[in-house]
Formats: C-alpha cells, sequence, structure tokens
C-alpha cells in the first residue's frame, strides 16, 4: 500500500475503510485464536500444542523479556549483523565504484562475480561451518557473502549511470579525478547505493536467520530452533514476531536515512 | 564505420581476454593454496577441508555416474515446483483481488503486512513442529518464501492498468468478469511472469534453507550430509550444481517471458 493511498484513504473515504482495516487485523487475530484454542484441542494433544493461541504467544514474550533471555540472543544477532554490515559497506561500494569506474577492472572480475553470484548464501553454511565452526565467524561470513553482491551490483550500476555530461563539464571547470569523483559521481550514484543498502540488508537479515536456524549456539534463530526441540511453540512464534519487528523496523529505518540523505531522489523511496 | 567497428571488436577482444586471465589466475590461485597453502596449515586434514579444482571435478563424474546427484537435484526441484506451483493458485486470484476492490485491500492488506515482516526462514521451526521432517515441511517452506513476490507484483500490475483502457470498456458495457479478462489480466501479465520469475528464485534459496535442517534428500540434504562426512569436495560440488540449476530456472523464465511477452520489458530486468 503506498502512501498516497493511505493519505487518499484517511480524506476522502475515512472511517468505513478505518473500520474494514481493524476488521482485517481482528479477522486474523480471531480465526487464528479459534483454531489454536478451539479446533486444535478437539484433535489431540499434540496438535493442540502445536499452535499457541494469540495471549500464550504475548504471555511467552513477557516471560522472555523480562528473563532477559531474548535480550541476549537479540543483541548476539544484531551484533552479527552490524559486523557484517560494516565489513560490506567498506567492501562493496569502494569495488563497486572502482568496477563502474574502470572497464578493464569490470572485464576482469566481472565473469568471477556472475560464477560466485549464483550460489545462493544459504548453501555456503556447510561449507563454512568446516571452515570456522558454528561461531560469529561464521555468521559474519554468511550475512557478508549475501549482503555483497547485492550493494557492489548497484554501486556499480549507479557510477556507470552517472550523467557524462556532468562529468565533462566538471573536467572543463578544471576539476580532479579525486573532485569529480567525491563531488559529481558519488552524489549521483548514491541513490542507487541507498537502494543496493536496502536489499543487501534484507537479503542478509533473512541469510543470518537460516544460519542461525542451520546451526548456531546463540542468536534468535538459534532460540527458536532450541525451542522447537522443547516442543515451546508459543516461545518460537513469540521469536518469530521479534525477528519480524526487528527486520521490519531495519528496513523503516533505512528508508528513513535514504530519504533524509538524498531527498531529491523520491521515486527510489517508494520501490 | 569501419573504424568504429574495428573498435567495437577490440573491446569485446579485450572484455574476453580479460574475463578468460582473471578466471585462469583465480583457478591457478584455488589450485595453488590448495596443495601449499592449506596442507602447511592443516596437514593430513587439508584434502577434506579445502579440496582442489581437480578433485571437486573428479568427484562431480562419480555423482553423476552414480545418479545421486541427478537424484538430490529433482528431489529438490520437484519440492520448488510444487510449492510455487501452489503459490500461483493461490496469490495470483488474491492478488487479483486484493488490487481490484478497495474494500477487500482495505480489509486484506492489514493482516498481510503483518505477516509478511517475518523472514520466511524463521518459519522453519513452526513447520517443523506441524509437519515434522517431510516433504510437506520443506514444500511449505517453499511457498511461504515464494507467496508474496508473487502477490505484491500482482496486486502492483492490477494497479498499474491504465485508467483509460479500464474507462473506454466499461464505456463500452463490460461486465466485471469481462473487464477482470480482457483488460486487467492481459495488461497485469507482465508483472505477474516477474513476480512468478523472483519467486521461483527466491524458492530455489528456501528449499536448500529448507533440507540443510529437515530432509533427507535434495541437494541441500546432500550438502549437509557432506559436512558430516567432512567431504568439502562434494560440498562444493553441490553448490556448484545449486548455483547452475538456480541460473537455468531464472534464464529459462526470462525466455519463456520473452517469447509469451515479446513488449515487456521484464525479461530483460
Amino acid at each position: 500500500m503506498s502512501r498516497a493511498d493511505t493519505a487518499a484513504n484517511s480524506g476522502t473515504r475515512g472511517s468505513g475503510e478505518g473500520l474494514l482495516r481493524v476488521a482485517g487485523v481482528l479477522l486474523l487475530l480471531g480465526v487464528w485464536w479459534a483454531l489454536a484454542s478451539l479446533v486444535l484441542p478437539q484433535m489431540g494433544e499434540v496438535a493442540a500444542k502445536s499452535l499457541p493461541s494469540p495471549w500464550a504467544v504475548a504471555e511467552r514474550l513477557v516471560e522472555l523479556a523480562a528473563s532477559g533471555e531474548l535480550l541476549v540472543h537479540a543483541l548476539k544477532t544484531l551484533q552479527r549483523i552490524a559486523t557484517a554490515f560494516a565489513i560490506v559497506l567498506l567492501t562493496a561500494i569502494p569495488l563497486g565504484v572502482l568496477m563502474g569506474w574502470s572497464e578493464t577492472l569490470r572485464f576482469a572480475l566481472d565473469p568471477l562475480l556472475e560464477l560466485l553470484r549464483p550460489i545462493p548464501p544459504i548453501a555456503w553454511i556447510p561449507l563454512s561451518i568446516l571452515w570456522l565452526g558454528v561461531g560469529d565467524a561464521q555468521k559474519v561470513y554468511i550475512i557478508c557473502f549475501a549482503a555483497f553482491f547485492p550493494l557492489l551490483v548497484n554501486t556499480m550500476v549507479g557510477v556507470r549511470h552517472v550523467n557524462p555530461s556532468l562529468v565533462a563539464a566538471a573536467s572543463t571547470l578544471g576539476a580532479s579525478r579525486g573532485q569529480i569523483l567525491f563531488r559529481v559521481v558519488l552524489p549521483a550514484a548514491s541513490p542507487f547505493v541507498f537502494a543496493g543498502m536496502r536489499i543487501a540488508f534484507g537479503i542478509g537479515w533473512m541469510a543470518l536467520v537460516g544460519a542461525e536456524v542451520a546451526a548456531a549456539l546463540a542468536g534468535l534463530g538459534y532460540m527458536i530452533m532450541a525451542m522447537r526441540q522443547g516442543f515451546d511453540s508459543a516461545g518460537v512464534v513469540a521469536g518469530m514476531v521479534v525477528i519480524g519487528v526487528l527486520g521490519f523496523c531495519f528496513d523503516v529505518g533505512l528508508r528513513r536515512l535514504h530519504r533524509w540523505l538524498a531527498p531529491w531522489h523520491l521515486e527510489f523511496t517508494q520501490v | 564505420m569501419a573504424g568504429r567497428g574495428g573498435a567495437r571488436t577490440h573491446r569485446v577482444g579485450r572484455r574476453l581476454l580479460l574475463g578468460a586471465v582473471s578466471l585462469i589466475l583465480a583457478l591457478l590461485a584455488w589450485q595453488g593454496v590448495a596443495t601449499f597453502l592449506i596442507p602447511r596449515l592443516y596437514g593430513s586434514y587439508a584434502g577434506a577441508l579445502f579440496p582442489t579444482p581437480g578433485a571437486v571435478l573428479g568427484t562431480g563424474a562419480e555423482l553423476v555416474a552414480t545418479g545421486e546427484l541427478i537424484q538430490h537435484t529433482w528431489a529438490s526441484l520437484r519440492r520448488v515446483l510444487v510449492g510455487v506451483g501452489l503459490v500461483v493458485i493461490t496469490a495470483i486470484p488474491l492478488g487479483l483481488a486484493v488490487g481490484s476492490s478497495s474494500w477487500f485491500r482495505a480489509l486484506a492488506g492489514p493482516p498481510l503486512e503483518l505477516i509478511r515482516p517475518i523472514s520466511p526462514l524463521a518459519w522453519i521451526p513452526l513447520t517443523l513442529i506441524w509437519f515434522g521432517v517431510s516433504d510437506l515441511q520443506n514444500v511449505s517452506i517453499v511457498f511461504i518464501t515464494a507467496f508474496f513476490p508473487l502477490l505484491l507484483n500482482t496486486i502492483a500490475g492490477v494497479r498499474n492498468v491504465e485508467r483509460s483502457l479500464t474507462n473506454a470498456a466499461l464505456t463500452l458495457g463490460a461486465e466485471r468478469r469481462q473487464l477482470l479478462r480482457y483488460i486487467v489480466l492481459p495488461a497485469a501479465l507482465p508483472y505477474i511472469l516477474t513476480g512468478i520469475r523472483l519467486s521461483l528464485g527466491l524458492g530455489w534459496v528456501a528449499i536448500v534453507a529448507a533440507e540443510l535442517v529437515g530432509a533427507v534428500t535434495g541437494l541441500g540434504a546432500l550438502i549437509e550430509d557432506s559436512r558430516s562426512l567432512v567431504r568439502s569436495d562434494r560440498i562444493l560440488l553441490s553448490m556448484a550444481a545449486i548455483g547452475l540449476m538456480g541460473a537455468v530456472l531464472d534464464q529459462g523464465l526470462r525466455a519463456a517471458q520473452r517469447r509469451l511477452l515479446p513488449w515487456s520489458p521484464g525479461g530483460r530486468l
């Protein structure tokens, strides 16, 4: 739902739409509650335990937050994604700029990257475990692998899309190569870079959750996998909610940052 | 003109030459690291942890000959096709409804937006509780992963239908059904096909994740199995098979898109 929609809805067809929206959410909660509390308990003990009611999830969420368990795992996950993102920003953006700038480098590295790119980051999990174990280094490696290519490709495309007459004008006015790069090319490419950051974050987040679910000793993905072993389905759903909320907050945050840093490029913020 | 053509050939030649040189250098570097550096660091474990390119090729020939590779690839592919097939028959009708009816959009939008941010792979533990280690669990992860890209693309396709086309049809007395069949669906088709391509690509990633944790067949299970045997040559070979198959699926759908909808830019994106 785009921004213009919401504005139009709140204006012209105000309260009817608002009621429907609330009804939609209530319907979801109602179906969920009915399944968990009325239908599944009729089907035996195992079925009853396999889907917690919304209230059970809320209770478990409060419990996990109060005991500090949630915080420990969430911090671990956040620390991994922050480390990996810092590494990716510091490597993919410079390499993308260089590859966009120099045809020789692009021609040389393109076939290598095209060979590596189709391998999904998730498929690196077992090999990275052999090499690095199941700790932080392996998780950071998987996120880096996932987030690197989208940011690299977007940066490269952004640099190549810079209007050549801007570069020509700057050099006619006596700008040095460094000035052209930092004052003309990078600002012009920045919307692509920001868009690349959002895509990179989304893929990195998905890969991290996958890596933590597959094999870990801490982190939110590990937490829900461990709870599954204890058949604690309320805990599993509570963990899923936290993972969803965190991912959503980061996406909104990156979108805000993009709009704030590159307000002239509004069409990109709508994507 | 001849000069320009010459410059162009020269550029293509340079591209091929540089690409070939860097690929050969990368292969030599791999071989060098595997034969000189790793054995010095890890002694007799070297071959198990970091194979030479030759070892991977040899394993590949072996796995193809025994039929294992084909068998696991087919197991993964079948699950992805079933999962994406289920997405096609649910997400497209839902997307058409959400896109074309404003009251249904208001009703269904918020619940969908609540579910969407949950990372699809975070569903793995819950689906394991529900379905155990089974085909159904793997297919359900593919379904959850592939659902939203196709749904969102279908909605975008319906909402981007040119207003003048629907108005013209309405003026000529088209009913709601006819409008959907003759105007909305054909106009939204390029978006829908792009959505199917995205869904298939993501489904192919999701199946690997699902099989790593909950399967005994499939390429993901083959990798995980090879890890417990500490056979990095088999792991790398399976990774290559996953990458190749993903690329084949993507290129196949692009070709289909160009063929079916030559007017749409989607095939070239």
